[in-house]
């Protein structure tokens, strides 16, 4: 009974079956109906699309591809305010518009500041920033910005989705092989999404994680509060669409020096291998997740 | 008789007439010297404005000569720049054209010398420097034997100065001179007149009387708020301006329509294009959004439109946005033109940095829309910003940054010192880190005062904020946060 659900928890977790022998038939079965599942989720006119960067290769390792492609929707679900979700969605908007194409902004709560968008790299002479006045403008802009072929990438912080206009920007980011990129609240989750990829993100409370930039420079903090090192962000894949959900990464956001580091600690080792190889040493050796 | 600028010791002889020059008198000499040299000289006031507006009356009666009559460049405009492209077959021939010209002026009493070339540059040099040689091309120009002084290039006297002095006499021994070099010594202000004058650089004639507005209006037969009889309307006024547009090869930047209400208001529609267009299904569709958003109160019992605004077609606005991108550019312009019919061309925008250190003021948003006037530079205010531990690091700003900071309670260690705990909305919050203080302060003659230490916190729940304390008063504020 404990190895059964050992494996069933493996298996949800989106652990590499090939690494793990499956000897129980239901098992088995799940995981070829999940296989197939996944094969007719992806999209498929997007196949033959360009593959680019999420602009960190931590995410990248976590997405279907590698990467993302123009006509893909993304969701970023955080807690709150400071998490980094929109940091890392605007350098996501960066990539895709590397080759030319416009960014569109839609910002209703006119919080958006361009200086630091600057800072991160954003062209502020190709980016255009909409400011609508109610939720159905800014709904209609989004629409507008995710057809239009001059568009590269779209980004948006949406509260509230209902799920027609949901697929309404679905099918407009597949027409328009537009990037769009939604800033969710996490309550959110859970709900019915047209979310190609939905990551969480959400800041590490008291982990260990030190930038060592921040702790070299002389201006730090006359130090003595907090000398305390700088959090780090973890990234959660919650729906991948022709994917695996379940992975998750750490990364560091330097705001000083505009940077994104994928962060691992001795935390981040997965302590189940050893379970199982105690729980059934004549299985053979089994390979430690990545 | 001589005609007298004002200025320093009783002034100077701005210009002076013939019988006065053959004595000695010269523009720029002072006055004093210049009545030495003559004994009864006759003095009149030097009034450029009076000499700009004849010369505007005279551009206006040249018109029947060319379509497009610009007075040339500058504080105190002195020739007429007349566009004769394409108009030798109403007069016969373009000599014959030139020589009507010259008869309409000497009929009236004017002297006037005239030069005709392909460019506004070479046709300037050869009127003023006296070659009475029409119809002169670039390529015959330089085959020619004509050799035109430096000062016809219209560059200031001290550079031609300099270029005497070097021994460069003609605009031929400048052609021959490598380009690099000129641009380092004398600036980009030579090297444009250059290009003016052998083509390669276009050179455009400002009409001095802009073309007939396009207005068109139309009285409804019976008063009424129906959209669609208004926009039934409107359709026809906007095909009617756009088959005017197109016959002239312009299209609208800016587009009007005034809704005239029974009861004696206007309800107007403003429709600014990214770019010049005269497609009516275009400019139809972006009154139609606009529309939507106006509610009309009173009926409406005549409808005009007008093209505020027009520009040549095939101008682009947003050239930087044309390159790389595989689609047409065309496709830009009518996002930014629906986007802007519907939510209003103030809401949609491209942020520009300023200089300045307070963060509110560091960008400037200009509507999308907006043409940009290659001559007028804001000036940002130039404050100061200083880190107090290390003014060479650049300062981080968050990507949220609230319009207006909200006041929030923080407790530090000390009076002056840095923050300790926070109270948001969530309830107290210990800081964990900080990083700062930065000081941005303003300086007092350019407006009102900011003085700010600015603090970048992260609390314990993880979120990275921006808080400054107002130096004034000792408040704390929450101006934005790391996202």
């Amino acid at each position: 009974m404990y190895s059964i659900r050992l494996e069933a928890w493996w298996a949800m977790s989106g652990a590499p079956e090939a690494d793990f022998p499956l000897r129980d038939p239901r098992g088995q079965l799940m995981h070829e109906l999940r296989r197939q599942l996944g094969r007719w989720e992806a999209a498929a006119p997007t196949e033959e699309a360009a593959v680019f960067s999420s602009g960190a290769t931590a995410i990248d390792r976590l997405l279907p591809g590698g990467g993302l492609r123009y006509g893909m929707l993304v969701e970023w679900l955080s807690e709150r305010g400071g998490s980094g979700a929109a940091t890392l969605g605007l350098l996501t908007a960066r990539e895709a518009c590397r080759s030319g194409g416009t960014l569109v902004v839609i910002d209703r709560a006119q919080t958006f500041y361009p200086l630091a968008a600057a800072a991160w790299g954003i062209d502020l002479k190709r980016m255009i920033v909409v400011h609508p006045r109610s939720a159905r403008d800014e709904l209609w802009a989004a629409v507008q910005a995710l057809c239009s072929p001059a568009v590269a990438a779209m980004w948006a912080a949406i509260d509230r989705l209902e799920s027609r206009a949901f697929r309404r920007l679905q099918l407009a980011a597949q027409a328009g092989r537009t990037l769009g990129l939604l800033l969710r609240p996490a309550r959110v989750r859970g709900q019915p999404s047209w979310a190609d990829v939905q990551l969480w993100v959400g800041r590490k409370r008291g982990q260990n994680y030190f930038s060592r930039l921040e702790m070299n420079r002389s201006l730090f903090s006359e130090g003595k509060i907090g000398l305390t090192p700088f959090s780090g962000v973890q990234v959660r894949v919650l729906r991948s669409r022709g994917g695996r959900p379940g992975g998750a990464a750490t990364l560091e956001i330097d705001d000083a020096a505009h940077t994104v580091r994928e962060v691992i600690s001795q935390h981040e080792a997965h302590p189940l291998p050893v379970v199982t190889e105690l729980a059934a040493p004549t299985a053979g050796s089994v390979s430690a997740r990545a | 008789m001589v005609l007298v600028a004002s200025g320093p010791r009783g002034g100077q002889v701005a210009a002076c007439c013939a019988a006065a020059a053959a004595q000695g008198v010269r523009p720029n000499m002072p006055l004093a010297e210049a009545q030495a040299l003559v004994r009864e000289l006759a003095i009149a006031p030097h009034e450029p404005h009076a000499n700009r507006q004849a010369l505007a009356k005279v551009a206006e009666a040249c018109e029947r000569f060319s379509p497009c009559v610009g007075l040339e460049e500058g504080d105190e405009p002195e020739s007429l720049l007349l566009d004769i492209s394409n108009l030798e077959h109403l007069w016969g021939s373009e000599k014959e054209l030139v020589g009507q010209i010259e008869m309409w002026f000497t009929s009236r009493g004017y002297r006037v010398r005239l030069g005709v070339a392909e460019t506004v540059g070479l046709a300037w040099a050869l009127a003023h420097f006296g070659i009475a040689d029409f119809g002169l091309r670039m390529d015959y120009f330089r085959q020619s034997e004509i050799q035109l002084p430096v000062a016809s290039l219209r560059v200031a006297d001290e550079t031609a100065a300099l270029l005497r002095e070097l021994g460069i006499e003609t605009v031929d021994q400048l052609l021959a001179l490598p380009r690099a070099g000129l641009a380092s010594r004398f600036g980009g202000e030579l090297l444009r007149r250059l290009d003016q004058l052998t083509g390669a650089a276009r050179e455009v004639i400002v009409p001095h009387r802009s073309l007939a507005a396009l207005e068109v209006g139309c009285a409804l037969d019976e008063p009424t708020v129906d959209r669609a009889a208004l926009t039934h309307t409107l359709n026809q006024l906007v095909e009617q301006l756009a088959r005017q547009l197109a016959a002239r090869d312009q299209g609208a930047v800016l587009l009007v329509c005034l809704l005239k209400c029974t009861g004696g208001d206007t309800v107007p529609l403003r429709i600014g294009l990214f770019e010049p267009s005269a497609n009516p299904r275009q400019l139809m569709e972006l009154v139609d959004l606009h529309l939507e958003t106006v509610t009309l109160v009173d009926e409406v019992n005549r409808v005009e439109t007008r093209v505020a605004i027009v520009g040549q077609l095939g101008e682009r606005q947003g050239e930087l946005f044309a390159d790389g991108w595989p689609s047409d550019p065309q496709q830009l312009a009518v996002l930014v033109n629906r986007l802007s019919s519907r939510l209003g061309y103030e809401r949609v925008m491209r942020a520009e940095l300023r200089a300045s250190a307070v963060p509110e003021r560091a960008v400037r948003w200009v509507p999308m829309t907006e043409r940009r006037d290659k001559g007028a530079r804001r000036m940002g205010d130039k404050e100061t910003s200083r880190r107090k531990h290390s003014p060479c690091l650049p300062s981080p700003r968050p990507l949220l940054l609230y319009p207006q900071p909200h006041a929030v309670e923080v407790v530090c260690v000390a009076p002056d010192g840095p923050p300790q705990f926070v109270w948001l909305e969530a309830g107290r919050e210990r800081i964990v880190h900080y990083a700062g203080p930065e000081r941005i302060e303003t300086l007092w003659w350019r407006g009102p005062s900011v003085r700010r230490d600015y603090y970048r916190i992260a609390i314990e729940s993880g979120s990275h904020l921006w808080v400054f304390r107002r130096l004034t008063d000792g408040r704390w504020f929450l101006h934005g946060v790391f996202t």
